[in-house]
């Protein structure tokens, strides 16, 4: 028997031994569990499933949507876009006035807005902000018809000479030239307002150890890996908030998030919509499941170099039985668009018909462009997009009907970025959404300066000249005709693109939770939110 | 031994350079631009290349590499291209998170497949061994990732009783663990049951059988003393492949190691980044495998045998 | 130096053993048949492996569908007498998909492991022959490779020559050739030695000519071990590359982009998921045990 405990015992001191770095490392693991009983306290915790965003939460420098999600409640912009798509002012007493020659717009900053740190808003922070967004460089071109742009782009100037502050609270933005969206421009979350003093300050620090704003919640932690944390900030200018706590748990893989939602340690989950029969016929699931339309979709980008004749490509148009894609393979979430630009927008067509799918038109145009034997046509994918990939596939085996045989290559998102710029691409499943609500910022990726970056190589003189005039009215008749035409030009005669599906957002809401919308532009509102 | 491990260690700096150098290489045949990715959606030429400049991309090639080895030099593997933050920081905060999840499935495949691998041996022929042993190959053959998510359906939402991802909570680390050890413990106990067997075999066994010990306090004591050994041997190396992540299954759960610091700086271009994890990955690789060597040399298993069996 | 390849130690032996084998050369192999066909799980995963190689070389005839048919009507179908494995999410016949993925999986471990055979004996051969500057050079490169994480340099070869199934044979090829360059540079160090080695040289034979002749014919066990163990290896690779999205290109079907795909629906149709993971386990199983009894037949004193 000794023996048997003794054999034991050597057996047990080599795992013991060897478990001996498991038990060094074991208190660390029990410090960091306070996040998940937070909840205990009585506190009102929302948790939102998201996707570690790796990069500073800062949106003037990195520009994911899943950076927004987070900062929006952060740090807020001049004005914001209302759920009917109009603007409404946010850090203003209203909105800004407009000089007769319609280039000098005058703001009034609503008085005692304080950021975070206790100081108060005021209009060199304003500046500032605008400012930094240019110096930021990713979107800097937003502000490229502010007067002193170009001098500050090439480095002869460090200020925006069009922005001038008068007093505390009032200042004025001078363009270049008239650009009526100028104002909605000011509600995306790229010109957010930070305080000048602390931004400074922070340096390199900015979004990743602090980040301050005017918004409903304060941020407490950003833990790479893990989450950030929000607070709620009690001198909220917009009055009394009714969650405490705003949780962003960090989770990879978008499986994991909803097995995560269905154990109930998260409240919001964004779904993907290959997933809706899973959860349309699951009978708990189906009440908590929510949509929104972000207005925008997928399409597909035509490399013009590659694929000179627009019958070629009117003929992958029609191609495409895109009815077919939203109503099986997407099981209905999606819609057949009837133009580029979404309606809800300057320039949508409302008796615009649904992009055809005529498999027999398209063998002919082919072989009228000399293809009669088929053609062959690679489509490029990003990987990170499953929408993307699925309409590949589905199109994939649809294209054979009309004599086209599709190859497709997906790529890596940095693959994808590179090859988008090197224009290595012949076509590509794109997807657009709009900053903000105007066709100006819809059209952006076909624009006559952005083609030559995007792998698509078109050019169109009548085209860019009603993109300039777009931004020259703010009648908005006016501007109805000129992207009406616009929009004509695009996707019916030279068949730049063609959209392939708008797509409507899922996500799952836990029940508890109230007054949560996600609007048209995908930001996340938790000022009126509330958990019963 | 001094100059044979000094030898190993000038050997391993070159072998380190070697993969410093392929990293950095393979970044450049590589498609993809992290600076355009950066940018996303309004990357525009001159944009690019004031970033470019920023991150110190537009120098050459060359002057690249060795700026980066000047670091590396200094103890500075810069910055990450994407968070800013520094690598050595990255690193070290996923090495705390991997060296966890390794240790727990380190301990769970060794208990396991060494207690199967034992009771397979004692049950040798009957219903018990036969079962175990197809387990064994089973937990050997499975994929890792597919058990993961088995084991997060049935655990983690089925029954209810364990969390599916994350890594704050110790619990969190239950479901992880088995199914990266899985693997591991099916191989050892393959191996401890054959080398249990071996022993068995052996004469000495016989002998003290004869002086009259009971048949199991022999076969325990003596044999997995011996057959410590070789396992000893695989859980060495077994431990280095643990040390370096698992990015399948950190991918399932979630978990913020080393193997997802390499993917995800692999797959966003993030050369400073995917530097600091390749050399780290390649060093515990280096290391392990020169502990294994030298234990090679202190250890010789026929020494064992004979003091074995003269106890 | 020679310490410092201690590890190789239980390859040592082996290889001695083969030598020693080498002496009684046509009853060596006789012999070992008789060992291998009394082992008779091996012969059972023998019979397997043959019957899925049937499945891979007649997959049109056994699939009930085409692997790539999309049937709108049947998108994520439940098991029926119709997809007795149900449909996936495009409505392709799930059994089909798993049928043809048999070839997928099998053409990757046998190519793969050739073209990692090739290379291995190859350089392995070289090193362990002419020894010396050449020998520590491709010592120093193997040992590169090996150290290397070996997902992050697929995830690199994919992403650098594109996605497909003859990119993915060069891929894991690529990664896998350093255990079999190991063993055959060993084995050709101690053979080098031999006699009639020596014997060739002196009469005048080329090193090129030895190394065909005599050097790689003495390590046939050896590569016909590593090749047949090496094939579960490349398969899992492929399953797990493929599961994170780097592996065969749709809309070819493979077990591992097939799991990868089924992990979303998991819960709705579980078969999914499931059943490729069976099909990956028991052609890994099956390859492990045959590799086993192949080992023990062929040197019965060689146990890991």
């Amino acid at each position: 028997m000794k023996k048997v405990l003794q054999g034991l015992l050597s057996a047990g001191l080599i795992v013991g031994l060897l478990a001996g770095c498991a038990g060094g490392s074991q208190p660390a693991s029990t410090s960091s569990a306070g996040a998940a009983s937070a909840a205990a306290d009585g506190a009102k915790t929302i948790r939102i499933a998201a996707v570690d965003p790796q990069v500073p939460l800062d949106m003037q420098q990195c520009t994911y949507s899943i950076v927004m999600r987070i900062t929006d409640n952060v740090a807020e912009s001049l004005v914001t876009c209302q759920k009917d798509g109009t603007l409404a002012p946010l850090l203003l007493e209203e909105m800004p006035k407009l000089s007769d020659d319609k280039k000098t717009y005058s703001f009034t900053l609503k008085s005692g807005v304080k950021f975070h740190d206790g100081t108060t808003l005021t209009s060199s922070d304003v500046k500032y902000s605008l400012e930094r967004l240019v110096k930021e460089q990713s979107m800097a071109s937003l502000m490229k018809y502010v007067v002193g742009y170009d001098a500050m782009e090439d480095g002869s100037a460090s200020e925006l000479s069009g922005i001038k502050a008068v007093d505390d609270t009032h200042f004025t933005i001078t363009l270049s030239q008239v650009y009526s969206p100028f104002v909605s421009v000011l509600s995306t979350p790229y010109a957010a307002i930070y305080p000048k003093a602390a931004c400074e300050a922070a340096g390199k620090d900015w979004g990743v150890k602090t980040l301050i704003g005017t918004g409903p919640f304060k941020l407490d932690s950003y833990t790479a890996g893990t989450g950030a944390e929000l607070s709620k900030f009690s001198d909220y200018h917009g009055g009394d908030l009714k969650i405490d706590k705003v949780s962003y748990k960090f989770i990879e893989d978008p499986n994991t998030q909803v097995l995560e939602y269905q154990k109930g340690n998260v409240d919001f989950v964004d779904l993907d919509n290959s997933l809706y029969p899973v959860y349309s016929t699951n009978a708990t699931l189906k009440d908590q499941m929510h949509s929104y339309q972000q207005a925008g979709g997928y399409y597909f980008n035509f490399n013009v170099k590659t694929i000179k004749d627009p019958k070629v490509r009117e003929a992958v148009s029609l191609a495409i039985d895109r009815k077919s894609i939203c109503d099986s393979v997407l099981h209905g979430t999606a819609s057949v668009p009837t133009s580029f630009i979404p309606s809800g927008l300057i320039g949508h067509d409302p008796d615009a018909q649904p992009f055809a799918y005529d498999p027999e038109k398209a063998k002919s145009l082919l072989a009228e462009a000399g293809y009669a034997n088929g053609f062959d046509l690679r489509v490029t994918v990003n990987t990170k997009l499953s929408l993307g990939k699925s309409i590949a596939t589905a199109f994939q085996q649809e294209a054979k009907a009309a004599g086209i045989n599709v190859t497709v290559e997906p790529v890596d998102s940095a693959a994808w970025s590179d090859m988008k710029k090197n224009g290595g691409m012949e076509c590509s499943i794109s997807n657009w959404y709009v900053d903000y609500n105007d066709p100006d910022s819809m059209l952006y990726p076909i624009s006559d300066s952005r083609t030559d970056t995007v792998s698509s190589f078109w050019h169109n003189d009548k085209f860019k000249q009603l993109m300039n005039d777009g931004i020259d009215t703010d009648d908005t008749a006016v501007r109805q005709k000129i992207y009406e035409q616009a929009e004509t030009i695009l996707t019916r005669q030279d068949y730049a693109i063609a959209p392939l599906i708008n797509e409507t957002k899922f996500y799952l809401l836990n029940s508890k939770v109230t007054g949560f919308e996600i609007d048209s532009t995908d930001r996340m509102n938790f000022t009126k939110a509330d958990i019963q | 031994m001094v100059s044979y491990i000094s030898k190993r260690i000038v050997q391993t700096a070159v072998v380190l350079l070697g993969i410093s150098l392929v990293t950095f290489l393979l970044l450049q045949v590589v498609p993809g631009d992290p600076v355009a990715l950066m940018l996303d959606r309004r990357a525009d030429p001159a944009t690019i290349a004031a970033v470019r400049h920023q991150l110190g991309l537009d120098l050459p090639l060359p002057q690249q590499y060795l700026n980066f080895v000047n670091g590396v030099i200094h103890l500075d593997l810069g910055n990450s291209y994407f968070t800013k933050a520094p690598v050595f920081a990255s690193l070290f905060r996923a090495f705390q998170v991997t060296l966890k999840l390794a240790s727990l499935s380190f301990l769970f495949a060794i208990v396991l497949g060494i207690s199967c691998g034992m009771i397979a041996a004692l049950y040798r022929g009957k219903w018990l061994d036969s079962s175990l042993m197809t387990l064994s190959i089973i937990g050997v053959s499975a994929p890792s990732f597919w058990i993961a998510i088995i084991l997060q359906i049935i655990f983690g939402l089925k029954l209810n009783l364990l969390p599916i991802s994350g890594f704050d909570t110790p619990i969190a680390y239950i479901l992880p663990s088995i199914a990266l050890g899985t693997r591991y413990a099916g191989s050892i106990a393959r191996i401890t049951r054959t080398s249990m067997l071996d022993v068995i075999k052996q004469d000495y066994i016989r002998t003290a059988r004869a002086k009259g010990a009971k048949r199991r306090a022999v076969i325990i004591h003596h044999a997995l003393k011996n057959a410590m050994i070789p396992i000893i041997t695989l859980v060495g190396t077994e431990l280095g492949n643990m040390l370096t992540g698992s990015m399948l299954i950190e991918k399932v759960f979630s978990i913020p190691g080393i193997g997802k610091l390499a993917v995800d700086s692999m797959s966003n271009r993030d050369l400073p980044l995917l530097e600091g994890t390749v050399m780290y990955i390649a060093l515990v690789f280096v290391v392990v495998n020169l502990l294994v060597d030298i234990s090679y040399a202190f250890i010789d298993p026929r020494i064992r045998y004979g003091k074995g069996a003269a106890s | 130096m020679k310490k410092f390849f201690s590890f190789f130690n239980k390859q040592k032996k082996f290889e001695e053993d083969i030598l020693n084998g080498e002496m009684e050369y046509s009853s060596y192999y006789k012999d070992s048949l008789k060992r291998f066909r009394r082992n008779k799980a091996a012969m059972f995963c023998l019979s397997i492996i043959v019957l899925l190689g049937l499945v891979a070389l007649l997959a049109s005839i056994v699939a009930p569908y085409d692997p790539s048919y999309q049937d709108y009507t049947s998108v994520l179908a439940q098991p029926s007498a119709k997809h007795w494995f149900g449909a996936d999410e495009y409505g392709r016949d799930i059994l089909s998909r798993i049928i043809y993925g048999t070839r997928v999986s099998l053409s990757i471990g046998i190519f793969a492991q050739l073209l990692a055979s090739i290379i291995g004996i190859t350089l392995g051969a070289v090193a362990g022959y002419f020894g010396g500057i050449v020998d520590s050079v491709i010592s120093r490169i193997m040992e590169i490779f090996s150290a290397f994480p070996d997902l992050i340099f697929a995830m690199a070869i994919m992403t650098f020559m594109g996605k497909g199934v003859l990119n993915l044979y060069i891929a894991l090829g690529l990664l896998t050739w350093v255990r079999t360059a190991r063993m055959i540079r060993g084995a050709v160090i101690q053979l080098k030695e031999k006699e009639y080695v020596e014997a060739s040289r002196a009469s005048g034979g080329t090193s090129f000519r030895i190394i065909v002749k005599h050097l790689i014919p003495n390590c046939l066990s050896t590569i016909i071990v590593l090749v047949t163990l090496g094939i579960p290896n490349a398969i899992m690779y492929e399953a797990s590359l493929s599961f994170l999205g780097l592996g065969i290109q749709p809309p070819t079907p493979s077990w591992g982009n097939m799991i990868s795909a089924a992990q979303s629906v998991i819960g709705f149709l579980p078969v999914y998921s499931i059943m490729p993971g069976i099909a990956i386990m028991i052609t890994v199983i099956a390859f492990n045990i045959f590799g086993d009894g192949l080992r023990d037949a062929l040197d019965p004193k060689l146990r890991t």
